[in-house]
């Protein structure tokens, strides 16, 4: 499939010349960083909430602002890391490192200027090679049978291994609890009801998007419950918008370094910014001519895990825009927005909807621009946004989960879904199962199932199938070697731990 | 990190029944269908029962072998003591009760803007937020935004 210059060109107008659209992307934007810099809400919450409330707008204008929530977010968990060192966000806990001990110093205006500036670079880089690469995926993937289309489900779920967190088994069962629950309600082939007990709500299996708001944004306010009352107050004097040429010219090579390994990480389903940004800070600091500088304030440092981390945003929609499958969980709760839309990402849509893809483009780089103005003009206000008090956030924030869950299907079923996702979600949080592998397991288990019994009906019950088509055998080679990499990986993690623990304890001893 | 093998091996009996329970109904829904295993509306769940029927079973096993099943047992019952004594599970509980009673009574009973009104103010009062002026006041602001933007801008109903 060939990029269409032409279609971008026009795109850029319909999103830059409505100003309808420019203002939900201005609102997006603000509204991101905003979330971004309150410790406890990620941009997938906001994203999430924001869902059901979109789908009375045209696509341009609804994905546009969704799509500026995303990108302020990424940046915004920076500000809270630098001014408090708690990160905004998870994909911002890299930040910490350099942008903490800056603002101790005095810096923190340089520091959130330079990641302002890396994160709209970065954002850019993603950006454009997710506008240049994904319409040839797609083209690829337009060639998918029901086998490929099953083995790049299997593909999306061997990466639970590799976001399962602390324990491998821990991830292996959230999985499998999401695969079950997305087996709830009619069966996609025979259309029997299954698990519903009774209950008609459930035909259609847990609605995906109350189902998403109890997970992670109810399950959330939970949490942030018990970590009450604590309001830092902003010490820092914020005098500088904009990095310096000096500090523009010392980071640009780690700043382009750095997008290029988000982007790729971000194209990585399940692996999200907190990865891309510790691995662009670990590369940052071993092609340094001074590491051990590291740790104590280097604006390098902020520039590296800052465009790491944006540029991720750009490289997660590769897949889910070209394959319907999404690169991490913003991605995942995008993928219910544009189904709100009546669009279904992947291949089919660069047939369909090939309008809609390209003003997603056009609105992903304009919502990067519009961070760069926003995050200027307003880091003052965001600053102080920080403070605010979580007792008062909290009943807020539930009133619009509640709403949100409510408007897609006007049911109240639906409220009490959401309830008691929050619920499952808090009780899993706590114990350390971790959620992100249920949310893939929701998306990636209706399409495996699907495709795998109608490849089962075709082939009259013979498994030899799923074997028979190169593309498949790849993915399927691919997913497990992805699989044993994760596992060894995460015991070299843990083997590294335990040497920590132990040389720790051996020097309290001494 | 917090030391948590009596929850894992409370979780684990209770996927492991659930496991169970849907492997049952799996082989239930086979029955009731009949055909070939391989076109049954249960194949795919029930292979999915049964891996997280051993994924559980591996982690019931490996809670025992760090902690045996006896102090388990004790180590679940002192935590769930100390659960109920404590000041911030009683608060918790109490939010529950009035997220409970705002979801299940006052949401399909009221209007939105009564029972969100009385549901924000019980609830920043508990918190103990803010003064119960500031809480009227916060509680005005945020039921007129939501009717504003979400009702009159995106033209979405309201519960």
């Amino acid at each position: 499939m060939d990029f269409d210059f032409g279609l971008l060109y026009h795109s850029f107008g319909n999103v830059m010349l409505d100003w309808h659209v420019m203002l939900m992307i201005f609102i997006g934007v603000t509204g991101g960083i905003t979330i971004g810099a309150l410790p406890g809400l990620t941009a997938t919450m906001g994203v999430a909430l924001l869902v059901p409330f979109t789908f009375g707008r045209p696509p341009v204008e609804s994905l546009g602002m969704l799509l500026g929530i995303y990108c302020g977010g990424m940046y915004g968990g920076s500000i809270s890391a630098i001014l408090i060192r708690t990160p905004g966000t998870p994909a911002a806990a890299a930040t910490v490192l350099e942008g903490y001990p800056m603002g101790q110093r005095g810096e923190a205006g340089r520091a959130l200027a330079m990641a302002l500036f890396a994160s709209f670079t970065g954002g850019m880089i993603g950006a454009l090679i997710m506008t240049f690469l994904s319409p040839y995926v797609a083209g690829v993937a337009l060639e998918f049978s029901y086998v490929e289309y099953f083995a790049l489900a299997l593909f999306g779920l061997s990466v639970i291994i590799s976001i399962s967190g602390t324990s491998i088994i821990k991830g292996v069962m959230a999985g499998l609890f999401g695969l079950l629950l997305s087996t709830i309600g009619m069966d996609p082939i025979s259309g029997f009801p299954r698990f519903i007990y009774g209950q008609m709500d459930l035909m259609e299996g847990p609605a995906f998007i109350p189902t998403l708001i109890g997970l992670f944004a109810v399950a959330e306010l939970f949490s942030n419950i018990e970590k009450m009352g604590v309001t830092e107050k902003i010490q820092a004097k914020i005098g500088q918008y904009l990095p310096s040429w000096a500090d523009i010219k010392t980071s640009m090579p780690n700043i382009l370094k750095s997008s290029l390994i988000g982007t790729t990480v971000g194209a990585i389903p399940g692996a999200g910014g907190d990865i891309a940004a510790f691995v662009s800070y670990a590369e940052a600091k071993r092609s340094s001519n001074h590491p051990e500088k590291f740790g104590t304030g280097l604006v390098e440092g902020v520039a590296a895990t800052e465009s790491a981390n944006n540029a991720c945003s750009g490289g997660a929609m590769i897949p889910l825009l070209s394959l319907g499958v999404p690169g991490d969980s913003v991605t995942a709760v995008l993928l219910g927005a544009f189904i709100v839309q009546g669009l279904q990402p992947g291949p089919l849509l660069y047939k369909e909807h090939m309008d809609v893809v390209y003003n997603v483009f056009a609105a992903m780089i304009v919502a990067n621009v519009a961070m760069l103005i926003v995050g200027a003009v307003g880091v003052r206000f965001f600053a102080r946004v920080i403070g605010m008090q979580k007792e008062i956030l909290i009943p807020v924030i539930f009133i619009l989960s509640l709403c949100g869950s409510y408007a897609m299907r006007q049911n109240v079923f639906d409220i009490y879904l959401t309830i008691g996702f929050g619920v499952v979600g808090y009780i899993m949080q706590r114990y350390h199962y971790p959620l992100s592998p249920i949310l893939l397991a929701l998306i990636l288990g209706p399409m495996a199932e699907a495709n795998l019994r109608r490849s089962m009906v075709v082939s009259g019950g013979d498994w030899h199938i799923l074997f028979s088509r190169p593309i498949a055998v790849g993915l399927m080679i691919l997913g497990v070697a992805f699989m044993v990499a994760s596992v060894f990986n995460h015991k070299r993690i843990e083997k590294r731990l335990a040497e920590a623990r132990l040389s720790g304890s051996e020097g309290t001893t001494e | 990190m917090e030391k948590h093998t009596h929850f894992d091996f409370i979780t684990s009996i209770a996927l492991m029944l659930l496991s169970l329970v849907m492997i049952v109904d799996c082989y239930r829904i086979w029955i009731d269908v009949g055909g070939e295993i391989y076109a049954s509306p249960g194949m795919l769940p029930m292979l999915l029962a049964i891996l997280l029927l051993f994924t559980s079973f591996l982690l019931f096993k490996r809670s025992i072998r760090l902690n045996g099943i006896g102090k388990n047992f004790t180590d679940f019952t002192a935590w769930f003591g100390c659960f109920t004594k404590s000041k911030l599970s009683r608060e918790m509980l109490l939010g529950g009760v009035i997220l409970a009673i705002y979801t299940f009574a006052l949401v399909p009973r009221l209007p939105f803007w009564m029972s969100t009104s009385i549901f924000m103010i019980s609830l920043m009062t508990i918190l103990k937020a803010v003064s119960i002026v500031k809480s009227v006041l916060i509680t005005a602001l945020v039921v007129g935004s939501i009717y504003g933007v979400f009702q009159m801008i995106f033209h979405v109903p309201l519960p």
